[in-house]
């Protein structure tokens, strides 16, 4: 080892000021006991994370936390595609941490959706996937219902750029994308799917647009055939069209890194 | 009992099995970058979201995937620049001070925390998860969502950057009044 590596791990945990030893038996004192009780209270695993209507279950946690939880408040598009008393086919919203939450509960507009999003200081393309551009064999058992969603990354630190299913499957979810419904991984190097959701239709996805790759751009393509195709979200560079993720009726593994 | 219970069952054994063994790390990783108070929150807060998507939780790779979910969580509250802001007007009221033998380690953490602080984010996140976490360098490289060989390069690049900072120090004692320059700053004057 270096001199300059001794000196530079020693300037660096001289820097810190919490003891490796600390909070060792915090989960069982009085505060990490009550925290534990609250979150086995909550709906936990078995409910689809989707659930914008039950305020009166969300868990408290202090002002922290609800400053988080209460983060979406600036809308910046309307509802899309809402007419004659149909739903709203999607929302963007802007928060306050620079984040653009939007929820899509319909496959419609797709041109007003990316408007929204760019005004909201994503850059994104939102339309229509091919026909062709069939992932319902992306895995073994996947239901291949309109409503599933499949995630494919595409960053420049990964040659090839396919490391998708790792990207995600890290942490649930990478810095600039998070996802408000379960993940589920089907099988390895065949990527991530998002099976429907049983009691909503609803997608949520909350994007940062400082943390995008300053040459990526989020892609999301709209299924063409509403009743067998899932849609598609990602992130490509720019300017090289909409992705089509995978070989028509191929369950091949994709590409990894 | 029904299938469902057993399978509830089973989430909450497994769920608090983590909690139990992993809540100690997580706690120690918001408290060395936020007040005590709000660590407790943000390590409810990320325990909460593996609760409510237990199947996202890769298993085998827990603690990577609560680290960053809690990195994630601190990099979003926005008390954290007010807490920068605090932070920074106590050390930028120390004065630096030179000729001690750092490489034995005989630093304080001041100083030390104000050379740590003069480098770019992502050097100094790289430090501190391997040095104040221990983690190893894989699982370092999945928490800040990079591949393992450019996080060991990044590593190698703060260790470089943080001990000419350290040596300069060492060397100047004339600067002792003066603020640490940022490496961006540095860059462009010489």
């Amino acid at each position: 080892m270096t001199s300059r590596t001794t000196l530079a791990r020693s300037l660096t945990r001289a820097a810190n000021t919490i003891d490796d030893s600390a909070f060792e038996t915090a989960w069982s004192d009085a505060e990490g006991r009550a925290a534990l009780d609250r979150i086995l209270a909550d709906d936990g695993p078995a409910v689809p994370a989707v659930q914008p209507h039950r305020p009166g279950r969300r868990l408290v946690l202090g002002a922290a936390v609800a400053a988080i939880a209460g983060a979406a408040v600036a809308i910046v598009g309307l509802p899309g595609a809402s007419h004659y008393g149909a739903p709203a086919a999607w929302a963007v919203a802007k928060n306050p941490d620079g984040s653009v939450t939007v929820k899509i509960s319909d496959y419609r507009d797709p041109e007003g959706l990316q408007q929204r999003l760019r005004e909201a200081g994503l850059r994104a393309e939102v339309g229509t996937l091919p026909q062709h551009c069939d992932i319902r064999m992306a895995g073994p058992g996947f239901p291949g219902s309109g409503k599933a969603v499949m995630i494919y990354m595409k960053m420049e630190t990964f040659q090839p750029p396919y490391d998708y299913a790792k990207l995600i499957w890290i942490g649930g979810k990478p810095a600039f994308l998070h996802m408000d419904v379960p993940l589920e991984q089907v099988a390895p190097g065949t990527g991530m799917i998002i099976p429907p959701q049983r009691d909503a239709d609803l997608i949520t996805l909350t994007i940062r647009p400082d943390g995008l790759p300053p040459q990526d751009t989020v892609r999301i393509g709209f299924p063409a055939d509403h009743a067998g195709q899932a849609m598609g979200v990602g992130v490509y560079p720019t300017d090289s069209g909409l992705y089509c993720p995978a070989p028509p009726t191929s369950s091949a593994p994709l590409p990894t890194r | 009992m029904a299938e469902d219970d057993q399978h509830v069952h089973g989430d909450q054994d497994y769920f608090e099995s983590l909690y139990r063994r992993h809540y100690a790390a997580i706690m120690r990783f918001a408290a060395r970058r936020t007040d005590e108070q709000s660590a407790r929150d943000v390590t409810a807060e990320t325990f909460l979201a593996a609760w409510r998507r237990l199947d996202a939780v890769p298993r085998g790779s827990e603690l990577a995937w609560l680290y960053s979910t809690v990195r994630n969580m601190l990099r979003h509250e926005r008390r954290g620049q007010t807490r920068r802001s605090r932070l920074d007007e106590r050390l930028q009221s120390q004065p630096l001070r030179s000729g001690r033998d750092v490489a034995d380690g005989v630093v304080d953490t001041l100083h030390a925390q104000r050379l740590l602080d003069a480098l770019p984010p992502k050097d100094r996140e790289a430090l501190q998860l391997v040095e104040w976490e221990q983690l190893d360098t894989g699982t370092a490289a999945q928490v800040v969502g990079c591949s393992a060989a450019t996080f060991r390069v990044r590593l190698h690049r703060a260790r470089r950057r943080l001990a000419a900072l350290g040596e300069r120090a060492e060397r100047a004692p004339d600067e002792h009044e003066r603020p640490i320059p940022s490496l961006s700053v540095d860059k462009a004057t010489t």
